[in-house]
């Protein structure tokens, strides 16, 4: 037999720790020296990639775990994992895929814990930024404010989740058994790095609306006109200011432009 | 070369201890991966021990032996690290990470060719020159070898090391682990290797698995390869030597008279 090049023998080795199916004319190519089976050999390598793959997966998502089960997850990560091969040097980026890849081929709940876990991750190494305070505010004309572009911090995440999702999500954080009642009903939630790590804290819809209308880049006066679809004109502003105070005194906010 | 000096691998169980100078080791190194990220804890830990310790940066996905082109946004954030942290030393592994755009997170085998050599070294020279740096590559454990390989696994490292530039940063338990699973004999590697390019000493254990060791980084170091350790002290010197641990993880004062075995061995070895 001739001696495959590089290219064509890498390719071949990762279609076998994919599926196996190229496992005949694998083999040949592996050295059966020292009395020990190729096969043998090979199963190293095959079962360590799933291993390693699927434990950085339970890792990342510790709630998802508990909530589907050791059987459930491993077969479900299993999949996800043909799906999805990893396209990052690190592992910690692996699951970036699986809350659209659940949301595709598992409950809407199952995705929403996922969604809700990768915020978490994504609040405890997002980019540093600085925080606006209130005092920054107190200098602006009031004539500047409808002008005004807010900057979330990097590390916040605005997500509206099922009831249940949550319910299971603090359930787990308190060691509790977890529900397992269905609440559909939907909670919007904010997630953002705090001085103690990632946080997460439910907010009223305006707040939720106010948030997605920022991260959307749209500036404070378009924001107050997007409040105003949802509830009466006269109270938009005191609102906003309300929502806008919260998120300053939680460090939400980077940036002004 | 650097005086004889004694590391340990940085794992998250002891980031308090070592961000607060605790830690009685000459320097750490750290997986440069787990430091790639924007901010956060991850960038916080990194600044407090680079303040109170010597580093080393060790990577796990340069992907060196790969025939994927270079990943150039992965240099890129290298060379930030590299910034950031001033390392003492800067190391990857000698095998294959990744293919068609698909990362497979293990230390793949290399065939040992002469044209295997010359790619491998191509693309150390291309990191190197990005880096501005030599970096050191690791000899990696192996469960199984390439039927159309013709060289020895010491030559091959030998050959890539000398065709590149770099220097080694040779892994004790790995030549042993190989050297089970290959059936050749350990004593003949480490008298192959070359000594001027030896700057870092990796100190682990293994695991069996049937016919095979494994290197899984789950036990204390074994009698054979504290054997092995006495004998490349005396073909290298007192080169800097370090405990990785990644799995079982003890408590830290287990790992720390592991570490004070290597010292007495260092300190017993007769002169290179």
């Amino acid at each position: 037999m001739s001696a495959p090049d590089l290219v064509k023998l890498q390719a071949a080795f990762k279609d076998y720790l994919f599926s196996g199916a190229n496992e005949a004319a694998f083999t040949p190519l592996i050295a059966a020296n020292n009395g020990i089976d190729v096969s043998h050999r090979l199963d190293v390598y095959r079962n360590a990639y799933y291993i390693r793959l699927q434990e950085a997966l339970a890792h990342d998502f510790p709630v998802l775990l508990a909530y589907m089960g050791d059987v459930a997850f491993g077969r479900e990560m299993a999949a996800y994992l043909k799906a999805c091969p990893s396209n990052s040097p690190s592992l910690r980026q692996f699951g970036e895929r699986l809350p659209d890849y659940l949301l595709e081929h598992n409950t809407l709940q199952v995705a929403d814990l996922a969604r809700l876990e990768w915020a978490v991750l994504k609040a405890f190494d997002a980019a540093d930024a600085s925080v606006l305070t209130p005092e920054m505010l107190q200098n602006i004309p009031p004539e500047h404010w409808q002008d005004l572009h807010f900057e979330l911090h990097p590390s916040v995440s605005v997500l509206d989740v099922s009831a249940h999702t949550y319910e299971v999500w603090n359930a787990h954080r308190q060691q509790q058994s977890l529900p397992d009642q269905q609440n559909n009903s939907m909670v919007p939630l904010l997630i953002w790095r705090s001085p103690g790590g990632p946080t997460i804290k439910t907010v009223s819809i305006e707040c939720h609306g106010l948030l997605v209308s920022l991260r959307d880049r749209l500036s404070f006066a378009q924001a107050c006109e997007q409040l105003a679809v949802v509830m009466p004109f006269e109270n938009v502003a005191q609102v906003a200011a309300r929502c806008l105070w919260e998120l300053l005194r939680q460090g939400c906010l980077s940036k002004l432009a | 070369m650097e005086e004889a000096t004694f590391g340990l691998g940085l794992r998250p169980p002891f980031y308090a201890q070592a961000v607060r100078g605790e830690v009685a080791v000459d320097w750490f190194e750290l997986i440069s991966e787990n430091f790639m990220a924007d901010g956060g804890k991850p960038l916080a830990v990194l600044d407090a021990v680079c303040e109170r310790y010597p580093v080393a940066l060790h990577g796990v996905s340069l992907n060196l032996g790969g025939t994927d082109p270079l990943d150039g946004n992965y240099l890129d954030r290298l060379d930030t690290l590299i910034s950031r942290c001033e390392p003492l030393r800067v190391s990857d592994h000698l095998c294959w990470t990744r293919h068609g755009g698909h990362h497979l997170h293990d230390l793949l085998p290399l065939p040992h060719t002469q044209d295997t050599v010359t790619h491998v070294a191509n693309r150390i020279r291309q990191v190197q020159d990005r880096l501005k740096r030599q970096i050191l590559i690791e000899n990696v454990s192996s469960y199984a070898e390439y039927a159309h390989s013709d060289m020895t696994e010491w030559e091959f490292l030998g050959a890539v090391a000398e065709q590149a530039g770099c220097l080694i940063l040779l892994d004790i338990n790995n030549i042993l682990v190989s050297a089970h699973n290959h059936g050749f004999d350990a004593h003949t590697y480490l008298q192959a290797v070359p000594v001027p390019r030896v700057q870092q000493i990796h100190l682990a254990g293994h695991s069996i698995s049937g016919p095979l060791l494994i290197d899984t980084h789950d036990h204390p170091v074994s009698d054979p390869v504290w054997a092995l350790y006495q004998l490349a002290l005396q073909r290298f010197g007192a080169v800097p030597a370090m405990i990785e641990r990644d799995d079982a993880i003890p408590p830290l004062n287990e790992l720390l008279a592991e570490l004070d075995i290597a010292r007495t061995l260092q300190a017993q070895a007769p002169a290179a």
